[in-house]
């Protein structure tokens, strides 16, 4: 039972992961008021670079950072088109996505029979060796560590820094943020290459470290889940890292319920995840914050100098 | 699922331009003395992906060599069930493709809607069960492979805990699963298979994560009927053998892979496109499994015991010569009812629509 427990909490923290980054990411881009609805595309094609680098290099770290990059320069593409073009942001968001997955098939062609020696676990001395939730907390590969700092810092920062507080003014009220002498456009810029290169470590996450290997599926719409976790969590940061972890959970829950003898039907069972990260997240943000929603109110529309 | 559609819409435009390019290329131009059968592969996965359209794809460059100039292939991806499928089929009958195979169990029944709208021209639909006239049908017997597999899972195992990651519950994947099992049976009847359903064909996370709890639960031994390596990469990882399917693995778990119970599609459409060609083809279901090296165990590994392989190899004649009948009564679900009588043995239309679970089988359905 303990056992059990442990390997839960273990793959729970590890399947909820890419889904933190890529949440994170989303969160510093719609708090400045661009809704980039090309997630996928910018994690799959961290996912491709972060492979074929890591193949071709030999080192998982130079995997790594090639994904963020990866992830970096397909959103500057992205903020080409909406800050510089005024391109309609749904729509350049979804080209991303489709320009991104075919664009990382082609990057990954040949790769998929490659192996690569995928990123070693990390255990913390000491922490890693305590009772009970040692090995389920404290022994994961470097990058869920990174991932919690990432949390954290950027927590600090959107809550409770003077940075945050401009991201949130040009994301309510570009217009007015401009005349207080706000860079909206270099800081709107900044935030959706914040976003890319979150993005795309999720991606470099998925293939170097979660299953090294490369798959044109390997996203499997973590991209869309985030999108609608930020919506659920009221652009909250820790509500937002909640439902991460919960749908990780339930993910995990929906495999690991197979085998103690409930007679429930796969498809139910399939829908869990689903279903309880979006009760869940209801109930939460009924219970106390009900008026305070952080969504944007400028989300998706473009601005220029000339508004 | 979005992703999926606006995937398959790029595809969708990437093959409009594709078709359109190639019959150009093959226009009208041509007698017709000179010209070559026109056979179309549509698959629903990448044929990278490592796994079932790969082991198709495999079998076209076969296909290639063996019949050259008198054929002309054209190879088309990432075909989603539904909508997409039916577009695409009616997109290659107006470009006069003569033969068109598509490899999912997904693209039946839009196979069998388009058939009907092009009378002339040839269907064939991998792993279904619908036919018509100009509708043929084709399988491998995976499920002897599986058999063998389950001999050499139940001997090596020391836990007595085996893992099976399955994608859906269909006849094709059910039938492997009972094969599999009493293969495991048959010389360790004290071995468990404990199943999980992961609901998705290709996912590599979640491939991983089922074989972790599989792992966690104390099987030594996991084997998958899904597309991607995944399942290879966590067995290597926590020391534990891996059965691989459909495509060679040992790359993915060098010290730690068992076998392959490997795909050979090439027996298959050499049988088709060669009727084909000589003018005397008919709807039917081409069936072939170990006597024609379509399902077959590769990369063996030096673990194995060598009285193992031995009774693999006497257990492979026995299936080829009809001496051993796999499905042989009495056989029980795993709720205990009994399925088929001592004495009788399943036929292939109940192997077709087989739907139940074999004693020695764990799972909550």
């Amino acid at each position: 039972m303990v056992e059990m427990l442990d390997v839960l909490l273990f793959t729970t923290l590890r399947a909820g992961t890419p889904l933190l980054l890529i949440v994170l990411g989303i969160l510093i881009t719609e708090r400045a008021g661009v809704l980039n609805l090309g997630q996928e595309g910018l994690v799959i094609m961290g996912a491709a670079c972060a492979f074929v680098a890591t193949s071709t290099s030999g080192s998982v770290w130079i995997g790594t950072l090639t994904g963020v990059a990866a992830g970096t320069l397909t959103a500057l593409a992205f903020a080409i088109l909406v800050l510089a073009l005024r391109a309609n942001q749904v729509a350049a968001g979804l080209a991303l996505t489709i320009i991104g997955t075919g664009l990382a098939a082609m990057i990954g062609d040949g790769m998929s029979g490659v192996s690569i020696v995928g990123m070693e676990a990390l255990p913390i001395p000491f922490l890693g060796s305590l009772p009970l939730v040692g090995h389920a907390l404290f022994s994961h590969d470097a990058l869920v560590y990174v991932s919690l700092l990432l949390l954290v810092v950027i927590w600090r920062v959107m809550d409770h820094s003077r940075l945050g507080l401009t991201l949130t003014a040009i994301g309510h009220n570009p217009g007015a943020a401009h005349q207080l002498g706000l860079a909206v456009l270099p800081i709107r810029l900044m935030a959706i290459l914040a976003g890319g290169a979150l993005a795309g470590l999720a991606g470099a996450y998925l293939a170097v470290a979660y299953t090294p290997l490369w798959s044109e599926g390997i996203s499997a719409g973590r991209g869309w889940i985030a999108l609608a976790l930020v919506v659920f969590a009221s652009w909250r940061v820790f509500r937002a890292m909640f439902g991460a972890y919960l749908f990780g959970l339930m993910s995990i829950l929906n495999l690991l319920l197979q085998g103690v003898g409930l007679n429930i039907s796969p498809n139910l069972l399939g829908m869990l995840p689903y279903v309880a990260t979006i009760l869940a997240l209801l109930l939460f943000s009924n219970a106390r914050h009900r008026n305070t929603t952080m969504a944007p109110r400028a989300l998706g529309q473009p601005w220029s100098h000339g508004d | 699922m979005k992703l999926k559609y606006w995937r398959s819409s790029l595809r969708g435009l990437l093959r409009t331009l594709m078709v359109l390019t190639l019959s150009a290329v093959s226009g009208p131009g041509w007698t017709a003395a000179a010209q070559p059968l026109r056979i179309a592969f549509v698959h629903e996965h990448p044929v990278s992906a490592g796994g079932w359209s790969q082991s198709h794809d495999k079998a076209r460059k076969g296909l290639e060599e063996i019949f050259g100039k008198s054929i002309m292939v054209t190879t088309l991806e990432g075909v989603m069930p539904g909508p997409d499928t039916v577009r695409v089929l009616t997109r290659l009958a107006r470009d006069r493709y003569d033969m068109i195979f598509a490899t999912s169990f997904g693209h039946m029944n839009a196979v069998m809607k388009v058939a009907q709208q092009f009378p002339g021209t040839t269907f064939e639909h991998a792993s279904g069960y619908k036919q018509a006239r100009n509708v043929g049908t084709y399988q491998i017997r995976a499920y002897e492979g599986r058999y063998l597999a389950g001999m050499i899972a139940g001997a090596m195992t020391r836990t007595n805990q085996i893992g099976y990651v399955g994608a859906f519950q269909i006849p094709e994947v059910v039938r492997d699963i009972n094969a599999f099992t009493l293969g495991v049976r048959a010389v360790n009847p004290a071995a468990n298979v404990r199943l999980i359903w992961i609901n998705t064909w290709l996912d590599p996370s979640r491939e991983r994560e089922a074989a972790e709890l599989l792992i966690a639960e104390k099987a030594d031994v996991i084997t998958h009927h899904t597309e991607t390596p995944a399942i290879a990469v966590a067995a290597e990882a926590a020391g534990v053998h891996v059965i691989g399917y459909q495509f060679d693995r040992s790359a993915f778990a060098p010290k730690h892979h068992l076998l392959t119970v490997e795909h050979n599609w090439l027996p298959i459409y050499r049988e088709k496109v060669q009727a084909r060609l000589e003018g005397r083809w008919k709807s039917n279901l081409v069936w072939l499994g170990l006597a024609n090296d379509a399902t077959r165990l590769v990369s063996l590994s030096k673990a194995i015991p060598a009285k193992v392989l031995d009774d693999v190899e006497t257990a492979r004649q026995g299936i080829i010569n009809g001496s051993l009948s796999i499905f042989a009564g009495p056989l029980r679900d795993n709720q205990n009812v009994m399925r088929v009588a001592a004495g009788q043995t399943l036929n292939d239309k109940d192997l077709s629509a087989i739907e139940w679970i074999v004693e020695g089988v764990s799972n909550s359905r």
